[in-house]
């Protein structure tokens, strides 16, 4: 009975009837059938209208109008390939760029670390008066790991990966081995693939007994034994057992090759003094992070007040582990999302005037429409359907511009971006693009549509084709470029400090001279190097013999390479200024260095001596300090010939006498002001060697290698890098947002030099008529060339305003992600505002130059 | 065109549609051509109503069950289709007229408060 289609079978009948009593009705009233007829029409109003409706009412029409306006829709833009293949390009553009970026923000700053309870992970960053990012001591670390309630699982890993020798049936492989702690795979939740995780019983020796093995390493070495649980391996010529293997890698927080527990029993890991363990927890359900937070607080207070020399002022500091492996990533992240997010704004800014322009050629059309009973709403649904599909269709083209785009972004930041390997157009990401399509549809093609449903009926119908009232319609044009030149005033403005940013950040002075210096890393593995005097005869000799076979100008050690992200530091006193308190202790960075280091790096001597060969053996201790270290210890004295008091490892400080000074270098950033810094000769069982030739840096690769063989068999060398290829990976994250913003900035560029070619153009064409009635009555071409150029020019000066105006409030936002350059840097704000306007008067000058050959004959015959 | 009288009439809400509609059929069954009659008629042709938007309207009451529907004769033999308060109808009829004399009621005493009748 309420079926729809049998309620709607006798409409157009009752319909019919209606009118025919209505008539009827008149009639008896005295009018002609002609006007009675009329007249009931007139007063029952639209009736296509009132069917449509009335069908509404009962079934889903917009469903069958969608399809029908999907129809329509394709069938115009497939019209006007032209149009459509403009709007989809620049749409493409606009999401692509959007798409990609978003990728990159979806996996570093949205997605869960791949860890089970990713949320409840946190962690503890050792902190004390002057530092709130340093490592935590092991005997400290046992001690939290005891007494707090708040952690299911807690747990470390040490500092830094070690290289081991694993021997086995062919040539032993150098491998790298991360010592943690029980609790730590517990923590993060890491699923083994065989075997068990630490236990605490493993703790309980002076060295390693067991190992577990990262999957990687298991399928390589291992060709995926089963079985390899309870099996030994020889590492350094010392036996262990397999006791597990890990199910996946877990290469954000660990890249090491396999993992040995913490010997707690051994004599260098009962310290309070030595930092160096990483701890990582998993809270219990229902404690919060500022809860553990108080425990760690209480625990630390009571450490303090139990070991004073040591522990007083250090505690723990927390925080959740995803924001200390992305955390300092999300600022550029974010400045680039808004960048890009412009960008799309611009492409859309574009397409709404290109359909301006086109809704007013289809006025005809549209009118008629109107004429023969579309209501309003539904020309609205109906120019809006077309608006959404060229969004789709750009949003497709964009998907595979992103593709292709990640692919790109992958390459170019290897380390400067934690979890870059997750990087992909996921379905998070696909159904990111699809929305935003969907939001770009709607942005773009409303306000055109709700324009042109507008339109006075009876007026479109006298005027019909092009030469509409042209005073709104120019409005709607012009105020889009005016937005689109002020949003990519901000874009290019952006983009520009960042560059300039990253062009002072690569001309910054280092403190020492990459060019054609190659270094590589020697860690040497026999147990006879143990003897720090026959350690000093294999340096000495292998930089005789790689200085005597390769030409090599100087030829160095040094135990923390510059910009590779190694690192270290150490307490001392000056003896000439003992401290009031014997515990308050100075603390500056320490490398140990041998060979020519200062030679081979170019690193200055400005005061004194550098080391001799006889200062790593001498017992006359000495050390040489960099000009940094002077300015903040001896700001009012010459420091050569006195002494400093270093910690060493033992519980007595050695006494060390200064006899040079030598100028300071960047060590962990480019970014960073020099640091204070202490050289001791000598060497470790790990050092890097550092090779200046006279020309190709890569040249002394085979000299080093024969060197390096000549004096022991035994011992290799791993891979070369030049000193170049180290600062310039240690820019790499700036790099990558110099350039991805850059790149955005070019976008806007060409999107806003295509739209106000394209308004212009229209414009041109709107005025064919005025400009050839203008030429006949005598005006002269060159006026005609003024009156376009000046409206585009115009325009574009309102917007870069308006634009100037913005920038300086946004950009304030950027200070931190810039390196030497103000956020108003003027230099900046003219380039872009000097390259905008040029832009602008080129993307003005080529439609006034087809308006200067408008013949006035053909263009009066127009219409 | 436009003559004063068609101004003063009033154009209908949607809601006031439906109710007017159920308040015609209260009297009994009814085709569309006299219920927009009977509107008019009532309301002295001060409440104008587009004979058209009568119809989506009586579908809609149809979809929700307050009216009914069947195949009749009119007065002059012709087929018509008669519309008819369904029990619900009804009831909803009361309500909403209890909820209209509510609101017409507000709107007369923020329009003239008391004391300024004189003043209109």
């Amino acid at each position: 009975m309420r079926q729809p289609k049998r309620m709607l079978e006798g409409l157009d009948a009752d319909i019919r009837e209606h009118i025919a009593r209505e008539t009827q009705d008149n009639i008896e009233r005295g009018m002609t059938p002609e006007e009675a007829r009329y007249a009931a029409m007139r007063k029952f109003g639209n009736v296509t209208r009132v069917k449509e409706e009335t069908r509404e009412v009962w079934i889903a029409v917009w469903l069958e109008q969608l399809i029908e306006d999907v129809r329509f829709g394709l069938r115009m833009l497939r019209k006007n390939p032209g149009f459509t293949a403009v709007a989809v390009l620049t749409l493409a553009l606009g999401i692509g760029a959007n798409t990609a970026l978003f990728s990159v923000v979806n996996a570093v700053l949205i997605q869960p670390l791949p860890f089970e309870n990713a949320s409840r992970l946190v962690w503890s960053w050792g902190k004390c008066t002057l530092c709130t990012q340093a490592a935590v001591a092991p005997s400290d670390f046992i001690d939290y790991r005891a007494q707090n309630h708040s952690f299911e699982y807690y747990g470390a890993m040490a500092g830094g990966d070690s290289l081991f020798n694993l021997a086995g049936s062919d040539k032993p492989i150098q491998v790298k081995g991360s010592m943690v702690t029980a609790g730590f795979f517990d923590a993060l939740g890491v699923k083994l693939r065989y075997g068990r995780t630490f236990e605490l019983s493993d703790e309980k020796t002076t060295d390693p007994l067991v190992v577990i093995l990262s999957r990687h390493l298991w399928q390589e070495r291992f060709g995926g034994d089963p079985n390899v649980v309870g099996k030994s391996v020889t590492l350094d010529d010392k036996t262990r057992t397999v006791v597990g293997v890990l199910a996946n890698d877990i290469s954000v927080l660990s890249e090491a090759d396999l993992w040995f527990p913490a010997p707690f029993q051994n004599q260098g890991m009962q310290s309070r003094r030595s930092h160096f363990l990483r701890p990582v927890g998993l809270l219990r359900r229902g404690v919060t992070i500022f809860e553990a937070q108080a425990e760690m607080d209480t625990i630390a207070a009571r450490l303090g007040n139990e070991y004073p020399v040591t522990n007083a002022g250090w505690g723990l500091r927390l925080e959740p582990l995803q924001s200390v492996l992305v955390g300092s990533v999300r600022l550029a992240l974010l400045v680039l999302l808004a960048a890009v997010g412009f960008v799309l704004l611009i492409a859309c800014a574009n397409v709404a005037s290109l359909l301006l322009s086109r809704n007013s050629v289809r006025q005809r059309e549209i009118v008629i429409r109107t004429a023969i009973g579309a209501g309003r709403s539904r020309l609205v649904r109906q120019l809006l359907t077309e608006s959404l599909l060229l969004a789709l269709a750009g949003g497709a083209a964009g998907v595979f511009l992103a593709t292709a785009g990640v692919e790109f972004l992958r390459g170019l930041g290897p380390q400067s971006l934690p979890r870059l390997e997750e990087v992909n157009v996921s379905g998070t990401v696909l159904a990111f693009t699809f929305f935003i399509s969907i939001f770009t549809g709607i942005l773009f093609g409303l306000g055109p549509a709700l324009k042109a449903s507008r339109r006075d009926l009876a007026q479109g119908l006298r005027e019909g084709g092009a030469a509409g009232d042209a005073r709104s319609k120019h409005r709607v044009h012009n105020a889009l470029v005016v937005a689109e030149v002020a949003l990519s005033v901000v874009v290019l403005i952006a983009s520009g400090l960042l560059l300039n940013s990253f062009w002072r950040l690569m001309r910054v002075n280092l403190g020492f001279d990459p060019l054609n210096v190659l270094t590589t890393e020697l860690a040497l593995v026999s147990p006879r190097y143990d003897d720090a005097q026959r350690r000093e005869s294999f340096f000495n000799e292998l930089e005789d013999r790689i200085r005597s076979a390769s030409r090599a100008g100087a030829v160095g050690f040094v135990s923390e390479l510059p910009l590779s992200g190694e690192a270290d530091d150490t307490f001392f006193t000056i003896a000439e200024h003992p401290p009031a308190n014997p515990n308050d202790n100075n603390d500056a960075d320490i490398r140990i260095i041998d060979g020519d280091y200062f030679g081979a790096m170019r690193i200055p001597l400005l005061a004194g001596r550098a080391f001799e060969r006889q200062d790593s053996l001498d017992s006359r201790k000495v050390v040489i300090v960099n000009e940094p270290f002077v300015k903040k210890f001896f700001p009012h004295e010459n420091p050569i010939g006195k002494h400093l008091k270093m910690f060493e490892g033992k519980p007595e400080f050695t006494a060390r006498e200064i006899v040079g000074i030598v100028g300071g270098n960047k060590h962990f950033a480019l970014q960073e002001s020099l640091r204070p810094a202490m050289f001791t000769p000598g060497s470790f069982l790990k050092m890097n060697v550092v090779v200046r030739s006279a020309g190709d840096p890569a040249m002394p690769t085979t000299a080093v290698r024969q060197a390096i063989r000549a004096i022991d068999p035994d011992e290799a060398t791993s891979s070369f890098r030049t000193m170049g290829d180290v600062v310039s990976s240690s820019a790499a994250g700036d790099r990558f947002n110099a350039l991805l913003l850059g790149a955005f900035g070019g976008i806007a560029l060409l999107l806003t030099a295509a739209g106000i070619f394209g308004v212009l153009s229209y414009l041109v064409t709107q005025r064919t008529r005025e400009i050839g009635l203008r030429v006949a009555l005598g005006a002269q071409r060159s006026d005609v060339l003024g009156v376009i150029v000046g409206h585009g020019v115009r325009l574009a000066l309102l917007g870069l305003s308006i634009g100037v105006a913005a920038a300086v409030v946004v950009t304030r936002w950027m200070s931190s992600v810039l390196f030497d350059v103000k956020p108003t840097d003027p230099l900046t704000f003219v380039a872009v505002t000097v390259v905008l306007g040029t832009v602008a008067f080129l993307a003005s000058y080529l439609p006034a130059r087809r308006a200067m050959r408008v013949d006035p004959m053909v263009a009066l015959r127009h219409e | 065109m436009s003559t004063k009288e068609e101004r003063e009439r009033i154009e209908l809400l949607q809601g006031t549609l439906d109710l007017l509609i159920l308040r015609t059929l209260l009297l009994g069954p009814a085709h569309g051509h006299a219920i927009a009659k009977a509107i008019e008629f009532k309301s002295d042709d001060v409440l104008q109503v587009e004979q058209g938007s009568l119809y989506p309207a009586l579908h809609r009451l149809i979809k929700r069950r307050w009216i009914s529907v069947e195949e009749g004769t009119s007065e002059n033999n012709r087929r018509a289709k008669f519309y008819k308060l369904t029990p619900t109808g009804r009831r909803q009829l009361t309500l909403e007229t209890r909820k209209w004399d509510k609101l017409a009621g507000a709107i007369a005493r923020i329009l003239r408060p008391a004391g300024q009748e004189d003043e209109s």
